[in-house]
């Protein structure tokens, strides 16, 4: 589809093939760069000779506004990747496009190298869902957590020998950027901040996700009264993906018990803290994680406001058949798995 | 989130009926409630506080230490303090904290009202 008005015909140099060169038009800051790169000195060679299954996939990263990247080369897999991309990558921007992998990635080549090696050897794609990445953001390791598959080019021969390319769709699980939290003086603004990038998040993740995989997530403020609306947002969530109706109440009680003392005890109830609530489904197990910034003080006593909110935790750990629970300086993350939650044929159908 | 709660005086008991999802947004409230209900039903000839919960759609731990404290209160004044429920909502969290063992359990308001005597 062409938008009207948008679309202008681009100056032909003869640097670029015509269905490229009207694709840098489209393809915004990173269809720029393309488009002025030297591509005489580049191992890959100039975009005049690459072949035209490779110039349609490269059409469709750079106008395309969903995040992609093509690996590119039969050695040392060039990145060239759109938009949308270098913007999940916000401060690593300075990773440049069309370096080798090995080069731009270094600091997760590690963990997704052999992912590339098995597309290369079998042409199968690969999943991986919220799979965390320890990237190096401003000098600094940070736990960023990613839904993405690799897939093969497919050339005019079959797997594209010439320019192994692989397409990479990526989707960052933002939770992890929630975990960072900032002064608990500047935590209105975060509210603000985090209900936007629940919105983008929630946009960003409905766009990637196979429907039986779509996840819920909320972020509310620290009140008892958000949380009814937490949990009828999960309920909705749950009855679309056909979780059975009693297991709906045992998830829906596990996780209200959480929610709670994410609101009590890990934000002492002030609602200009947040507490964010997401769940998805894998493999047939749903999994909730809920997440404040606070931390849950033990308490040991007999006293009568122990007991009951020891039955807040005994719900939780007699409902769900397991419960993982995370403490940084950071927050307290809590994550509920109720397996066969839904029948297995579902997960099958990805 | 709103509960409906009303009272009603029959012979043979103090009934109190709750509409509506019961956390610790208006836990304080269900609690006042059961609370001026057992000094009803204390002050009723036949001491029995009925207490039904098939118009509750959700019961947590907050819905928990309402109707445990409610007992409580019951025994210490010599008020028998029985529940109606028979929803998987209801049921499933008073099973998992095992406090069936310590509450009075009935499947219908008909028979915490007048339960079958014994034979």
């Amino acid at each position: 589809m062409t938008p009207a008005g948008a679309y202008r015909q681009p100056p032909h140099d003869g640097t670029l093939p015509a269905d490229l060169a009207a694709a840098v038009e489209l393809g915004g800051e990173m269809g720029r760069l393309f488009a002025e790169f030297d591509w005489s000195a580049h191992p890959l060679g100039p975009p005049v000779q690459w072949s035209a299954e490779l110039r349609a996939a490269l059409a469709v990263v750079l106008t395309s506004r969903f995040p992609i990247v093509l690996w590119l080369g039969p050695d040392d897999l060039f990145v060239v990747y759109n938009d949308a991309y270098s913007q999940i990558l916000g401060e690593n921007i300075q990773r440049r496009s069309v370096g080798p992998g090995s080069e731009v990635w270094w600091d997760i080549w590690e963990p997704i190298s052999p992912m590339l090696a098995s597309v290369i050897a079998t042409g199968q794609a690969t999943w991986s869902f919220d799979l965390m990445l320890p990237m190096v953001t401003a000098g600094r390791r940070t736990e960023r957590y990613f839904t993405f598959t690799y897939s093969p080019l497919i050339g005019a021969a079959g797997v594209n020998t010439q320019y192994r390319g692989f397409c990479q769709l990526l989707a960052e699980q933002l939770s992890a950027a929630m975990a960072s939290a900032v002064g608990y003086e500047q935590e209105r603004q975060r509210a603000d901040a985090l209900a936007e990038l629940d919105r983008a998040k929630t946009a960003l993740l409905t766009k990637c996700q196979p429907r039986v995989l779509r996840p819920v997530d909320a972020v509310v403020p620290a009140s008892a009264d958000e949380l009814s609306t937490a949990r009828h947002r999960l309920r909705d969530w749950l009855a679309t993906i056909d979780v059975g109706s009693s297991r709906i109440t045992d998830i829906l009680l596990a996780v209200g018990e959480a929610v709670i003392n994410a609101i009590e005890h890990g934000s002492g109830g002030d609602p200009r803290r947040t507490v964010s609530i997401e769940a998805f489904l894998r493999d047939g197990s749903l999994a909730a994680t809920v997440t404040d910034s606070g931390s849950w003080t033990v308490d040991s006593s007999a006293s009568r406001r122990s007991q009951q909110r020891g039955r807040g935790l005994t719900l939780i750990n007699g409902l769900a058949d397991h419960v993982d629970t995370v403490r940084t300086t950071q927050g307290t993350r809590i994550t509920l798995r109720f397996d066969h939650a839904v029948g297995s044929d579902q997960g099958a159908n990805l | 989130m709103r509960l409906l709660i009303n009272h009603d005086t029959t012979d043979e008991a103090i009934v109190v009926r709750v509409e509506g999802e019961i956390d610790s947004s208006n836990a304080e409230e269900f609690v006042n409630d059961l609370s001026s209900a057992v000094g009803l039903a204390s002050a009723h000839p036949a001491r029995v506080l009925v207490v039904d919960l098939q118009g509750v759609s959700f019961f947590g731990s907050a819905g928990l230490n309402a109707v445990l404290d409610c007992h409580e209160k019951g025994a210490a004044n010599g008020t028998a303090v029985r529940l109606v429920a028979a929803r998987p909502e209801v049921v499933s969290p008073i099973k998992v904290t095992r406090l069936d063992r310590v509450l009075d359990l009935y499947a219908s308001l008909t028979e915490a009202v007048a339960p079958p005597s014994l034979p």
